[in-house]
């Protein structure tokens, strides 16, 4: 009995390690964002033209790019971008997709379909695929970046929510507090919407680091942003080519920060899946339509 | 109306309103560029009568309700434009290009699909041991990878450092000729052509990449696999099972059994999806697939050759929906009869 009590506390801290460091690293990076211009030496942009391309040393702990700069400063510049842009993103997603799945839950009917069936219509293209061709339709800056994501992502919030929406409406204090004459205001704002929270929030970490993988692949395939970013993708596509050639710490590092930062994001994600409020397969971003939780997933077909 | 024709043309309908959603989509896109759009379908600098063509072709003077119409009828009847960098149909170069990005996604989705059944099942039989957390642990790593940072990986040391691997420059030995299409599989063609070198060449160039994709494949699908089975497990006739004292092989087919359904779902999802992640891996390859095609144009603003490869993705992903839903109907109509 006590041993199976600290079985599971053991259990329960072990899980929330790795949220918490999940956590820990990213504060780390927004850390090391702030840090930069006083506790480094070398700015990002600086070349130094005595080493270009060398391998990384006590001076340049990561290296420096083919320009002669320091690979540290960039690395730790660019998670500027991996902050700011999945955060954008999701804002716009939220504020256009709440509303929209609000709407679609509590009318029902011909706006739910409509809205369901063009959202799968639109789900039928890869995300990753059509919110490049988006950015590369609008002309590539990242406030483009930004909107391409933010217009994808809203499609799985206005799901979500759509989804909170019409499970609230079964339960009986909905039916109460209509029954009791609450005007539509009210029962949205005070009733409906702080039950959604927990699911909307949930979905954040997931959608966060779905953004930064499309960004990075815009930036690797050099449609986001203009050259000489340091986005950590833009960062990869130009060490690709001195990687073949054995300097592989242009590329690789960036890309080891991308998958560090991803990878708390993940983490997080999944911590929420496991502890968090159950959530339907309304997930995303494509391919992640799948329930961790052991649920059996509800099928999206083509009709 | 009798029930199962209604239920058809229900179907017919939800199908001819996702694909007008596609086109919808697809045409969008050229109206949203910042740039007049009859300039970039004609490329940067189109001559005029080019020009006076494009605005005749798609009645870009026209409202734009006209120029939706005009063209999805262009997109009915197979005409996708032509790409201003080669100044060819865009249809017939997607065309060219698909059987090296199946070949591609075939090997990979089989591939992660026996990468990720075993583990998941071994994790979900090892649920919350030292086994399942690392099982998970690399799996949501493997979800966080970008996959053009595996490929790189994997390249570095298989190419550069240990010079196992073939350069990655496409599907054959840049000194070598591809063998004649008969399937379209360098590999498979070779053998066809009993051409043992061609054929080892191809093989090595398939390694890398199929290895990176199947990775990609794998982490979802396993984490997928290992839920799937848990759900099972809970199940009274799986605790009846195994209070019986069966083997875990026995439990094993029991519960995988019941979790098929899910895993086919989640894999069909998956390789509807999976042209994306494809594309970024053939990037890297050089593959010269279909998917490397669309990102060129997307980085280029070949807008008709980008429009093409955004139809030909959904109309894949739409393909393998459709084949999820064959096989799970013809599932249910064998359980019926059991």
């Amino acid at each position: 009995m006590i041993g199976r009590l600290l079985r599971m506390l053991r259990l329960l801290a072990r899980r929330r390690a790795g949220a918490a460091l999940a956590l820990v690293v990213l504060a780390g990076f927004a850390a090391a964002v702030v840090a930069r211009p006083v506790a480094w030496p070398h700015p990002p942009g600086a070349q130094d033209a005595g080493s270009v391309l060398a391998a990384p040393s006590l001076r340049h702990p990561l290296g420096t790019d083919a320009n002669g700069r320091d690979i540290l400063a960039r690395v730790v510049d660019g998670a500027r971008y991996a902050f700011a842009v999945p955060l954008a993103a999701l804002a716009l997603a939220i504020l256009l997709g709440a509303p929209l799945g609000l709407a679609a839950g509590l009318g029902g009917g011909w706006l739910d379909s409509l809205l369901r069936r063009t959202f799968q219509g639109i789900g039928l293209v890869p995300p990753l695929l059509l919110a490049m061709a988006l950015v590369a339709a609008m002309g590539p800056s990242l406030r483009h970046v930004v909107v391409a994501i933010g217009l994808l992502e809203a499609i799985v919030f206005a799901r979500a929510m759509r989804d909170e929406v019409r499970a609230l409406h079964d339960r009986g204090f909905i039916e109460a507090a209509i029954a009791a004459g609450n005007p539509l205001p009210r029962l949205v704002l005070v009733h409906l919407l702080p039950n959604t929270l927990a699911r909307i929030a949930g979905e954040v970490p997931r959608q966060a680091s779905w953004a930064l993988g499309v960004l990075a692949a815009m930036g690797f395939v050099g449609i986001a942003t203009a050259a000489d970013t340091t986005e950590w993708g833009s960062m990869i596509r130009e060490g690709v080519e001195h990687l073949y050639a054995g300097q592989w710490w242009a590329a690789i590092f960036p890309g080891l920060a991308l998958l560090v930062f991803g990878g708390a994001l993940r983490v997080l994600a999944e911590s929420i899946d496991e502890h968090g409020p159950r959530r339907a397969a309304t997930s995303p971003a494509l391919a992640g339509a799948t329930d961790r939780a052991g649920r059996p997933l509800s099928p999206r077909g083509a009709g | 109306m009798e029930r199962p024709v209604r239920a058809l043309l229900r179907r017919l309908g939800v199908g001819l309103f996702l694909a007008l959603v596609v086109v919808l989509t697809s045409f969008l896109l050229v109206k949203l560029d910042a740039a007049p759009s009859d300039v970039l379908l004609g490329g940067p600098t189109p001559a005029a009568e080019e020009r006076a063509q494009l605005v005749e072709d798609y009645g870009l003077d026209r409202p734009a309700f006209v120029q939706f119409v005009r063209y999805t009828i262009r997109v009915l009847r197979g005409e996708l434009g032509r790409s201003w960098l080669t100044g060819d149909p865009v249809l017939g170069e997607i065309m060219a290009r698909i059987p090296a990005t199946l070949e591609l996604m075939l090997y990979s989705i089989l591939l992660g699909t026996l990468i990720a059944v075993p583990t998941g099942v071994a994790a979900a039989f090892a649920r919350n041991t030292a086994e399942d957390r690392t099982v998970r642990g690399a799996s949501v790593l493997g979800e966080a990878m970008p996959p053009f940072l595996l490929a790189l990986l994997l390249l570095l040391v298989f190419f550069r450092w240990l010079d196992i691997a073939p350069a990655p420059s496409g599907r054959i030995s840049i000194v070598l000729s591809p063998p004649t299409a008969v399937t379209g599989s360098y590999f498979i063609d070779s053998i066809i052509m009993q051409d043992s070198i061609a054929a080892r060449s191809a093989l090595a160039q398939l390694v890398l990449p199929v290895v990176t994709l199947a990775l990609m494949v794998g982490a979802t699908l396993t984490l997928l696999v290992r839920g799937a089975m848990l759900a099972q497990m809970d199940a009274p006739h799986f605790v009846y099972a195994r209070a019986q004292g069966m083997s875990r092989e026995m439990l094993t087919m029991i519960a995988l059994r019941g979790a098929l359904p899910t895993i086919g779902a989640g894999l069909a999802t998956q390789s509807a999806a999976l042209l994306g992640v494809t594309a970024l891996v053939e990037h890297v390859f050089a593959w010269g697939g279909v998917g490397q095609y669309g990102l060129e144009a997307m980085a280029r603003a070949d807008f008709a050759a980008v429009q093409g490869f955004i139809l030909v993705s959904a109309a894949f992903a739409a393909i393998m929906h459709l084949v999820h839903a064959l096989v799970r109907r013809i599932a249910r109509i064998r359980i019926r009869r059991a």
